[in-house]
């Protein structure tokens, strides 16, 4: 059954990495419903990408399983979204 | 001791006459270039494979004053620079290394960048790339190698500074050997070519976000030890993991103790010698025939340094559902992808066998061994003799393969491209030593093999590189004879010419009516091609003139072409039709 996930990367804040990401995505057609890409105040060398997709458990597992062994990203955190993405949207807003 | 800018200081002082740097001020700071060139050398590198353009042309010029220290092959397409430098990775087990220029020169890596990645070899590229104000601009031979080779490669940079050179370089080399190996590319920018800077080199040892080196977890070895003492039908695939990580010994060892049975993925032949009693063959399509009908009759299948791929599984829906499933992997996004393991193991294959072994019961399985015995007497019976011992008509290509290994003894690098000469070659040759089978398998590249087996020549030059082309892949690099013959590099080239793309021709046989559609091939004169390359060259029809042809093939000092004619239409048997299950590979199929 496909559901919203939501995908937390912590990486080095590379030209490359984003695009490394999101290649991994589209190669397994897996929908990316919201993309939100930042570097840390505190370090600009680092950064974060957060992203929610939606698809099965099964096939959000191994995207991040092929994104966490991207040279640079240091861990990632998969989690069901508890929040449709388009509510926090609309709060921003 | 990392190499500092005495080394070039000597150099330069020595040979400042001859070799004068263009803008060198001095020797305080070194150019880009400069610096790249002796990264690689502070890395050992001592061959390059390339090809020079516009936009690496100062690395081209500082590579001119190292011409004693490193070994330039100019290739014919940088294709064949990649598919040299990939045979040169797989045989020695260091990283390749590759130059070519921007634009076209970059994009004609594609292939070969995509091919080491699924194949996990490890290779260098460095391409040239127009000056950093240019970049976006559509400016001459500008490419955007970097996101055009984001899905190819292990890890990719552009290095638009000269001072970030040696450490990019030290980086890709890291990469690009350790953990799961692969491909990295360094896109350098003219004016970091240019540039001045000061050099010191130190070799990377460390990414903060990078862990090559799993640890292995005790637990999930005592769950597969409780498992492997448990089976009474237990199965090993062995994958390249065996061959990338020097397991060889570790793997023997371990089968030995629990007496099992050890069967080999394409790219894992020869990671566990063919005459050991416990090898039972190989696995996939075209693969043997006990090896996959006992897939799914096993109790315990142990994967080792494998990644359960299609051409291993068949229909995965029908794959092993029977056993429980061990998985010992380096690559931690490789485990649970395709077939769900019991116990993972996310562990160098050299560092678990020993450990299992060292756990393991010894154990008998006299009865699981025999079945793999009746069912090779049973390909043996309807295949192999046919095949190998055939005394009429045309010439197959299991003969020639059979009497390569015949008089060679094993003793020798095979590397083939792409189709059914590929299976065959796969199916009867011996492989006795670790790093002997050179082949395209997941990528299934045609063009490969040639440029391949020079740069497994360059890599092991007292090693017998024997290349096994079919006549279609053979024209798609065949240009690189020219390169052979420059650097008179003594590899043996058989075409087995059956004037068919003929793997697909077998599939539309089989599966497509026998509907032809475009695969049949009107050859040019293949000896009077290699001749004019100035490569010794000689076409056998008749199969009493194969043994002596073979044999003087091999004893020849320089490289040389032979072309066999063989069966137009011969099949490839037994195999796994489309789609079908392991269980469901049969000795033979009807034509429909």
């Amino acid at each position: 059954m496909t559901k919203d996930f939501t995908l937390d990367v912590f990486s080095d804040n590379g030209f490359n990495i984003l695009n490394r990401m999101i290649n991994i995505c589209n190669r397994r057609r897996v929908r990316i419903k919201s993309l939100n890409a930042f570097e840390f105040e505190d370090d600009p060398r680092k950064g974060a990408a957060c992203f929610v997709l939606h698809t099965t458990f099964e096939m959000a597992y191994k995207v991040q399983q092929q994104i966490e062994k991207l040279i640079e990203v240091e861990k990632t955190n998969l989690q069901e979204s508890k929040e449709p993405y388009y509510k926090v949207q609309k709060e921003l807003v | 001791m990392p190499i500092t800018q005495n080394r070039i200081k000597n150099k330069k002082e020595k040979e400042a006459t001859q070799f004068p740097l263009q803008g060198a001020e001095g020797v305080s700071e070194i150019s880009g270039s400069d610096a790249l060139i002796l990264s690689l050398l502070a890395e050992g590198v001592e061959t390059i494979f390339g090809y020079p353009g516009g936009a690496i042309m100062p690395i081209y010029d500082a590579l001119y004053n190292y011409a004693d220290q490193v070994k330039h092959i100019l290739v014919r397409h940088e294709q064949g620079a990649i598919h040299a430098a990939q045979g040169f990775a797989r045989v020695t087990g260091k990283p390749g290394v590759v130059f070519a220029t921007s634009g076209p020169g970059a994009t004609n890596l594609i292939t070969g960048l995509a091919d080491a990645m699924i194949d996990s070899t490890p290779v260098v590229c460095i391409t040239g790339q127009v000056a950093s104000h240019l970049l976006g601009t559509d400016a001459f031979q500008e490419i955007d190698v970097m996101n055009i080779t984001v899905p190819v490669t292990k890890w990719n940079i552009q290095v638009t500074r000269a001072e970030d050179m040696s450490k990019a370089v030290a980086k890709a080399f890291y990469i690009a050997k350790s953990g799961r190996p692969g491909p990295v590319l360094i896109d350098v920018t003219k004016d970091a070519q240019f540039a001045k800077t000061k050099f010191s080199y130190q070799p990377c040892k460390f990414i903060q976000t990078y862990n090559p080196i799993p640890k292995v977890d005790i637990t999930k070895i005592d769950e597969a030890v409780l498992l492997i003492n448990a089976a009474k039908k237990p199965y090993i695939l062995a994958g390249q993991g065996v061959i990338l990580a020097g397991a060889t010994q570790e793997l023997i060892a371990f089968a030995e103790k629990g007496n099992i049975p050890v069967a080999s993925t394409l790219l894992g032949l020869s990671g566990f010698p063919h005459d050991h009693p416990l090898y039972v063959g190989y696995l996939g399509m075209h693969g043997n025939y006990g090896t996959n009908k006992n897939t799914n009759e096993c109790d315990l299948l142990i994967g080792v340094g494998m990644r359960f791929d299609d051409r291993v599984t068949g229909d995965v829906n029908k794959y092993a559902k029977q056993a429980k499933v061990i998985h010992v992997e380096i690559d931690k996004a490789e485990i649970n992808k395709i077939i769900k393991a019991d116990v993972a193991i996310h562990a160098n294959a050299k560092e678990a066998l020993p450990l299992l072994t060292e756990k393991i019961k010894t154990a008998e399985h006299k009865e699981w061994l025999q079945t793999f015995k009746d069912f090779t007497d049973e390909e043996y019976e309807k295949i192999i003799s046919k095949n190998c011992l055939n005394t009429e008509g045309e010439i197959k290509m299991a003969e020639v393969i059979f009497l390569l290994d015949e008089i060679t003894k094993g003793d020798a690098i095979i590397v083939t491209d792409v189709g059914q000469h590929q299976m065959v070659a796969s199916r009867y040759f011996h492989y006795k030593d670790p790093r002997t089978n050179v082949t395209s398998g997941g990528l299934g590249t045609m063009g490969f093999a040639l440029p391949a087996a020079m740069g497994a020549k360059l890599g092991a030059p007292y090693r017998q590189v024997i290349a096994i082309i079919g006549d279609g892949g053979f024209q798609m690099t065949l240009q690189e004879l020219g390169t052979i013959s420059q650097y008179k590099i003594p590899v043996k080239i058989i075409v087995l010419n059956n004037e068919f793309l003929g793997m697909v021709r077998q599939w539309q046989q089989l599966f497509f009516e026998g509907r032809y559609s475009f695969t049949e091939m009107c050859n040019p004169d293949f000896v009077k091609l290699s001749e004019a390359y100035g490569v010794k060259a000689k076409k056998v029809i008749d199969r009493e003139e194969l043994p002596e042809t073979l044999k003087e093939l091999l004893q020849h000092e320089g490289p040389y072409f032979l072309e066999v004619k063989v069966e137009k239409e011969e099949n490839v048997f037994p195999m796994i039709p489309t789609g079908a299950a392991v269980c469901d590979m049969v000795l033979e199929v009807s034509n429909k």
